[in-house]
């Protein structure tokens, strides 16, 4: 490091030598953040009044200059000033000032100064990834403090989760509220095919072009969040789309292309290991029952091959008494299904734009392209979409304006979880004894009438399944349209008196299709099935505010905003199904039986009155007031209406004498809030009436039913929080460092959650408001401009939070999540792991061994899995998280490494527990490490011993299979080269050209032995998946930006 | 200047009459409320309907069904090691390897057994407990839900507790009369099987004195009779029992009202007058291969040359010489799971005759044979399955007048079915009944019942057992299910010593 760092500061003294004595210089000013040029830049000659201003292309020519020497002073108003020796031809990078604190922030229902907020909010960057997703979000993991992004899984176009302070709900939604150009837009997953059918996800965030993305405001604290009332608890992620700039047109196109792969599988058992293990147990069961050692190894062979459902050697009798492979015998059949499931996807990502502007207009204009493909055989997302931004300055008093996205997507889920049809399970699980394709005795393929290769459908993992034919064959594809649009209108009532009314229509409209084929899979029962789902969800949103804004005698700034809103969502849902289909028809129209098709329609009402006080004296001391009433439809009949507030107060302490003094100091702010808002997301919109539901399920005969789903809960209301923010905000050694320190302490009550009941009941739970959740943490972040020196700079973004949740109070007291193996425990974490402890491998037996705890306190063994006693396995949640970034700049190359990072906390591995089932689960393949299992001759194995029709659970959950959860990941590494200026001909039209390269999720490192895919996200927040979902892929991307 | 008044003043209004609070009170589009539910005849038959599929939930019956089956002497899960695998279905069940949790949910099955047990219960509380406020013309479902909460008692009963003849003071069930509620105070108690057993007689007697239904796919008279009879003889109270019998039969015991013999081997896919009482699948609600059918049919016959009857049936075959094209459509082959296997020493039990020894063929000596009892009609599991039939009140009957001390009248009952079967007729001692009870009634759920009735030990013999569990003493507390953690951790009346023994 050292070295290259001495080579960079040679290169940089060389240019400087070489420069040549002229009258005048030329050069372009640009934006590290977008690589876009900076118009009206200010470049001086540093100790002179000499300068100029850079053109609407960034381009700047510097004349009357006596040499080269000496260094030009480059500033921006919100960039950070540069100097930098001067040249003949220059190109100067400006970054962006947000270790400063005079930036605008995007708020609730408007913008603030940041050195005036009194809240806490995070701008957080969205550009720095490059490797093409389809949603934002999923690029910010590590990328701000107190924020967890998990990318539950590999599916192109899937969801996302989404974490701003931790968890403070235990069955609601933890999601934040998703404000996009003011309005709170749709969020979450719309889809029945990818949620409902197949255990995936699909993600409406997805129909928003990341390229349209101008800024991302992650709302945390009450003081920010609470003004948003019932939906603000889980934080508000505030996006803030392109707008046009005045001046003449700008054009730019950038593409992306990426290649993903499969960083790491499991290390499961070739065809020989499986066949011998098998064999090795059943040839000593046999022998033990007396039967002759021919007779058994007739017999074992036999079962092994039963039990496989092929033969994958050439012989009847491959292995022999001693169990090695018998003269003649060859092995014909080894399949690797994660090799042949997984396998290298493109994806490419166009992106075209203009934007401009006048006096009276301004305008952005978008259009993209994004197709990526999953890396199994059927997922993918395509996505089309088109984006104007307008706003007009239609009168002196009025301005209005239109901002509309609209989208068309694809999307093919590849089945997820434990079902049949989910490649990812039979990745893991089909035995390599069963081939991809039918063979003969001799391995060779049998090929059909036209010389094809026929696919193999005898498995004894799932019936009539093959992973690699299946998806091919059968159809889970949703397309979603959408158009999300606002429109506003601004009117000066007086000089300070502002009226604003938004009104944003946002509709969603999903049509999806499944089809099964008959011949194979799930299909054949049907004789081919076809299923139709539309949703069509309209989202309208009214919003009328008041804003009034004055500064008295100097000293007394005043802004006060009252503001009334309407909100009403109404979701209409289709189902339609046909059977028994005609020929090779996908078609309803093909069935000639149907089920019973289904619709419903959903509407939620929310009504809102609101309004917020900001008052700063002596341009220093900041306070603000914030109230809310909310009146819901989703809530029982006794609570209607909630009401939430929040104060908070700021003190830039830098204006103080006895700091502005320190000289060191640049901004130094000092922050305390306490708020109360609301959780009602998530939440059923009927979950507070007794029902009885109609429905296939309760059909008897012909005749229809009803059945009972739903108990009466008249009490029933959002979630309440209450949360107490204090920080500070620092910028110190001429903004060299910069950042913040803060503490929070979130507190969630009246937690709504599926109380269980006795199952006796008919009905397993009641949704009630009950629990009590406590989240604190200290976040922590820097941001280093460590060297800043001509054509070299080096930046380092380092952020950490700590964190710990714990349940107060919860009714009936312990609470046990079977589906999840935690337990809900006052003075625990919600994600607490609940299961028997390991007690390792009885040496004299080979048996498994868990741990009984005596009332008294006393541990012993046991070798009955049902007799273990559960015990408190430690949290999933991390102690600490956070991200590093650095960044380099070298002339025209920049670097940036993206490190993201969790401490503590513990992760389940289930899918390595199945593969180690030690003969408990016949026809599941087994982990290599079964090889290792305790034998007469290998007693002090740590793995239990392996025998055929195994009933010991020896496999079940406990402590076996829990892991530590710290991990370091290479999460981005992007290099990229911006062409220089002057491109010859080419810079007639091409004012800007870049190129990058970037690596996606290369490596993770977890030292605590994991054994799985080298993804964790995929096991999300709670630590546990019971079955596989796409794995998060390492992607490799290149990619150009071009203006015009 | 006057348009920004204009405009404001439009803002203004719009904003006042915007929205009206009313909007707060949003009801659902499909589903009914607690009141709606049971106001109107049609409702409260949807309700009771609702009952009924919950009774047939594949969750419940099949698991139950085919467990109480397998979990006998006479028939076994194929181990998965013969090329047909188990994909966990049961197997456990058969192997005597049930844990109390609901995961993994193949040796978990007990927590869906006793939550769809108690959601047909609770379906009946719903009518039952609001007996005197039903709307007129709901006599009849009234009476349907007390049978079917009675049926569902009894079957509970049988999976997770003890013979009634072993310890009638032994633990019995959670007697639900009420409506779920959240109240969780107000969750009973596991009571005593003496206490269940009073419920379900009340419920099955008010269910034969009301009901006026004469339709078979649900509960009548005689299908309530049929369940009185099996009640009190699981009770040794032989008076009741063949009081009960003989209303189901129309005392009638000469076979003419039992099937014919083809009927019998016509594959149990449709009711006939002998079916009292059968559960309605039809091909949209038979939820395919999770029916009872998936796992019992395969085929017929090896091939035309291998019928019923002939020399060649009942021999080894080859899998893929059965599945070929001409011998699978012959044989009117649909392969579903297909993983009940009958045990050689069973099979053995039967005469050649017998039109009851549906046993085709099988692959390997040591997986048993298969089953050609229970078929289908138009796709996997489309088929009505019988859950009261005369046969089973004929061998009601017989037992209870041997009881009695009437030899000779239960031989009589006993012969006659033993005739129309193309049996030969045996002497009516109770081993002979209860071996005649295994051959008529298999598949419907009766060996465990009847081994825990009659307090005989397992007996597994032969070389197709594949389970370590192949002998239990009598009244062993192994012939019942767990109680299920999702009932013991939250019903605040239970402690884990409500646990059944063997898992406490």
């Amino acid at each position: 490091m050292k070295r290259k760092f001495m080579l960079f500061l040679a290169c940089l003294l060389l240019n400087a030598g070489f420069a040549l004595a002229q009258v005048s210089v030329s050069g372009v000013v640009i934006s590290k953040t977008d690589n876009q040029p900076v118009a009206g830049a200010s470049i001086v000659v540093k100790g002179t009044t000499n300068g100029t201003t850079s053109d609407a292309n960034g381009n700047f020519t510097l004349k009357g200059l006596s040499s080269v020497d000496g260094m030009a002073v480059v500033s921006f108003i919100g960039m950070r000033s540069v100097e930098q020796p001067i040249q003949s031809k220059m190109t100067i990078y400006l970054s962006e000032a947000t270790d400063q604190l005079s930036e605008v922030v995007v708020v609730a229902y408007g913008t603030a100064k940041k050195s005036e907020f009194t809240g806490s909010a995070a701008v957080v960057d969205n550009k720095r990834v490059e490797a093409p997703v389809a949603s934002f979000d999923k690029k910010l993991a590590g990328q701000a403090a107190g924020l967890q992004v998990y990318s539950n899984s590999g599916q192109p176009g899937s969801a996302t989760t989404f974490r701003i302070r931790g968890s403070g709900s235990l069955t609601a939604s933890n999601e934040p509220l998703y404000v996009i150009d003011g309005v709170a837009a749709s969020s979450g997953d719309y889809s029945q095919i990818a949620s409902d059918w197949n255990d995936s996800s699909s993600n409406i965030m997805s129909s928003i072009n990341p390229a349209d993305i101008e800024s991302i405001t992650i709302l945390k604290d009450a003081a920010a969040a609470s003004l948003y009332g019932s939906r603000a608890a889980n934080g508000v992620v505030v996006i803030t789309t392109k707008q046009g700039k005045k001046g003449k047109p700008k054009t730019s196109f950038n593409a992306t292309f990426g290649w993903a792969s499969l960083a790491n599988g499991y290390d499961t058992m070739g065809s020989a290991e499986y066949y011998k293990t098998y064999f090795n147990s059943i040839y000593s069961q046999q022998l033990a029952s007396g039967v002759s050692s021919d007779a058994a190894v007739v017999a074992a062979n036999n079962l092994v091959q039963g039990l496989i459902t092929h033969n994958p050697y050439n012989v009847s009798n491959p292995l022999d008494a001693s169990g090695n492979v018998a003269n003649g015998a060859k092995l014909v059949v080894d399949t690797d299904w994660q090799d042949v499931v997984f396998n290298v996807a493109p994806t490419q990502d166009y992106d075209f734009n203009v934007s401009g502007g006048s006096d009276y207009a301004n305008y952005f204009m978008s259009v993209g392209y994004f197709n990526q493909k999953g890396i199994t055989p059927s997922a993918s997302y395509k996505r089309y979409s088109g984006k104007a931004n307008v706003s007009s300055k239609a009168a002196d008093w009025l301005e209005v304006g239109l901002n509309s996205t609209y989208s068309y997507s694809i999307q093919n889920t590849e089945v997820a979880g434990g079902a049949g049809a989910s490649p990812l399970f039979n990745a893991l699980y089909f035995l390599s004894g069963v081939p991809v394709y039918e063979v003969d005795d001799a391995g060779n393929y049998v090929l059909d009438a036209s010389g094809n290769k026929q696919y193999n459908y005898l498995n004894p993992t799932n019936k009539d399944f093959n992973p690699l034919a299946i998806p091919a064959m059968d159809v889970h594809r949703t397309f979603t349209y959408r158009l999300l649009a606002s429109a506003y209108a601004d009117v000066k009532i007086l000089d300070n008196l502002h009226f604003k009314t938004v009104f944003s229509p946002d509709y969603v409209g999903v049509f999806e299709k499944m089809f099964w084929n008959k011949y194979h899979g799930n299909g054949p029962a049907y004789n081919g099935r076809a299923e139709r789902f539309q949703t069509h969800s309209l989202t309208y949103t009214s919003t009328n505010t008041l804003t009034y804004n004055n500064t008295f005698c100097d000293v007394h700034h005043l802004n006060l905003m009252l503001g009334q809103e309407y909100w009403n969502q109404n979701i209409n849902l289709m189902s339609a199904t046909a059977t028994n289909l005609l020929g090779d028809m996908e078609e309803l129209s093909a069935g000639s039986a149907s089920q019973m098709p289904t619709s419903s329609e959903t509407t939620e009402v929310l009504m809102s009155y609101f309004g917020r006080a900001e008052y700063t004296l002596l341009d220093r001391y900041n306070f603000s007031a914030s109230l809310r009433r909310d009146g819901s439809s989703i809530f029982g009949a006794d609570y209607k209406w909630g009401t939430f507030w929040s104060l908070g107060a700021s003190w830039q302490m830098e204006k103080e004498s006895f700091i502005k003094d320190a000289g060191w100091i640049d901004a130094l702010k000092f922050r305390i809030s306490y708020g109360t808002s609301g959780n009602n997301q998530g939440i059923n919109s009927y979950a507070s009436l007794g029902l009885w539901a109609s429905g296939s399920d309760y059909i008897y005969g012909t005749s229809g039913g009803l059945g009972h789903s739903q108990l009466v809960n008249t009490n029933l209301h959002w979630e309440s929080q209450g949360m107490f923010n204090v920080g500070f905000d620092y910028s110190l050694f001429n903004n060299k460092l910069s950042g913040a320190l803060e503490f929070f302490d979130k507190s969630s009550s009246d937690l709504l959650y599926a109380v269980p009941i006795a199952a006796s009941n008919g009905l397993e739970s009641i949704t009630m408001n009950t629990a009590k959740v406590s989240n604190k943490g200290v976040e922590f972040s820097i941001n280093a401009n460590i060297i800043e020196s001509g054509s070299f700079k080096w930046d380092a973004n380092f952020n950490i939070t700590t964190s710990s949740d714990k349940i107060l109070s919860l009714e009936g007291g312990d609470k046990i999540i079977s589906a999840t193996e935690k337990i809900w425990r006052e003075g625990y974490s919600q994600y607490e792991f609940y299961m028997p402890t390991w007690a390792g491998v009885d040496k004299s037996t080979g048996s498994p061994l868990w741990y009984v705890v005596a009332s008294d306190g006393t541990r012993t063994t046991t070798s009955k899995y049902s007799s273990a006693s559960y015990e408190l396995q430690g949290k999933a949640t991390p102690d600490a998280y956070g991200g590093l970034t650095n960044t380099f700049w070298y002339k025209n190359f920049d670097l940036s490494i993206l490190l993201t990072y969790s401490l503590g906390g513990k992760i389940y591995d289930g899918l390595y527990a199945e593969l180690m089932h030690g003969g408990n689960n016949s026809g599941t393949n087994l982990h290599s490490d079964e090889l290792n299992a305790w034998s007469s001759t290998n007693t002090d194995s740590n793995i239990p011993v392996f025998s055929y029709g195994n009933t010991d659970k020896q496999n079940s959950p406990s402590s076996r299979f829990l892991y530590s959860a710290t991990n370091l990941r290479v999460k981005n590494i992007t290099l990229s080269y911006t062409l220089p200026a002057n491109l010859g001909v080419a810079s007639n039209v091409i004012s800007r050209a870049r190129v990058f390269a970037s690596i996606d999720n290369l490596c993770t490192w977890f030292p605590g032995g994991w054994k799985g895919y080298s993804d964790q996200d995929m096991y999300g927040i709670g630590g546990y998946a019971a079955y596989p979902s796409i794995p998060i892929a390492m992607t490799v991307s290149f990619g150009v930006n071009l203006n015009f | 200047m006057k348009a920004k008044y204009l405009f404001i003043g439009v803002m203004a209004g719009a904003m006042l009459c915007s929205c009206s609070k009313s909007e707060l009170f949003q009801n659902p589009s499909t589903q009914l409320s607690d009141e709606t539910a049971i106001s109107t005849s049609e409702t409260v038959k949807a309700v009771l309907m609702g009952a009924y599929a919950y009774t047939g939930d594949y969750r419940y019956l099949t698991l139950a069904n085919t467990a109480l089956d397998v979990m006998g002497d006479d028939f076994h899960i194929s181990s998965g090691a013969y090329g047909f695998p188990t994909y966990n279905w049961n197997m456990y069940s058969y192997d005597y390897a049930q844990v109390p949790a609901a995961t993994p949910w193949w040796t978990g099955y007990c927590s869906y057994l006793w939550r769809f047990g108690y959601k047909a219960v609770d379906q009946c509380n719903e009518i039952i407990a609001n007996a005197a406020s039903l709307p007129s013309g709901c006599e009849d479902y009234l009476a349907q839900a007390h049978a079917v909460r009675a049926y569902n008692m009894l079957r509970l009963c049988d999976l997770f507790a003890g013979a009634y003849n072993a310890d009638p003071d032994g633990p019995g069930i959670v007697i639900r009369l009420e409506p779920g509620s959240a109240d969780a105070t107000k969750d009973p108690a596991r009571t005593t099987i003496k206490e269940a057993y009073a419920q379900i007689i009340e419920d099955f007697t008010f269910a034969y004195n009301d009901l006026v239904n004469t339709d078979t796919q649900f509960f009548t008279k005689k299908s309530a009779a049929l369940l009185l009879s099996r009640v009190y003889l699981e009770m040794n109270d032989y008076g009741n029992c063949s009081k009960y019998a003989k209303i189901a039969a129309d005392n009638t015991f000469d076979g003419s009202n039992l099937m014919s013999q083809s009927e019998w081997q016509g594959g149990f896919t449709d009711h006939n007058s002998e079916w009292l009482l059968y559960f309605n699948y039809t091909a949209e609600t038979c939820n395919y291969y999770a029916s009872i059918p998936s796992f019992w049919w395969f085929t017929r016959c090896a091939d035309k040359d291998s019928e019923w009857g002939t020399e060649n049936y009942g021999k080894k075959q080859t899998y893929d010489y059965v599945t070929s094209d001409a011998n699978a459509t012959y044989g009117h082959m649909l392969q579903g799971y297909s993983t009940v296997r009958a045990n050689n020493s069973f099979v053995a039990l039967f005469d050649k005759k017998d039109c009851r020894s549906l046993f085709p063929f099988y692959f390997f000596e040591t997986d048993g044979y298969f089953v050609s009892k229970f078929g289908w009609r138009t796709c996997v599991g489309d088929a009505e399955y019988p859950m009261g039939r005369i046969a089973e009140a004929y061998l009601n009957e017989a037992e209870a007048e041997l009881g009695l001390g009437s030899t000779a009248a239960a031989a009589s009952v006993l012969n006659a079915l033993q005739v129309k079967r193309g049996a030969t007729a045996t002497t009516a001692t109770i081993d002979h009944i209860w071996l005649e009870r295994r051959k008529e009634l298999y598949g419907e759920a009766f060996a465990l019942p009847d081994i825990k009735r009659l307090r005989k030990p397992l007996e597994r013999t032969g070389v197709d057992h594949w389970s370590k569990v192949l002998s239990l003493p009598a009244d062993s507390p192994r012939f019942m299910f767990p109680i299920p953690l999702t009932e013991l951790n939250y019903n605040p009346n239970m402690t884990s010593a409500d646990q059944n023994e063997y898992w406490r």
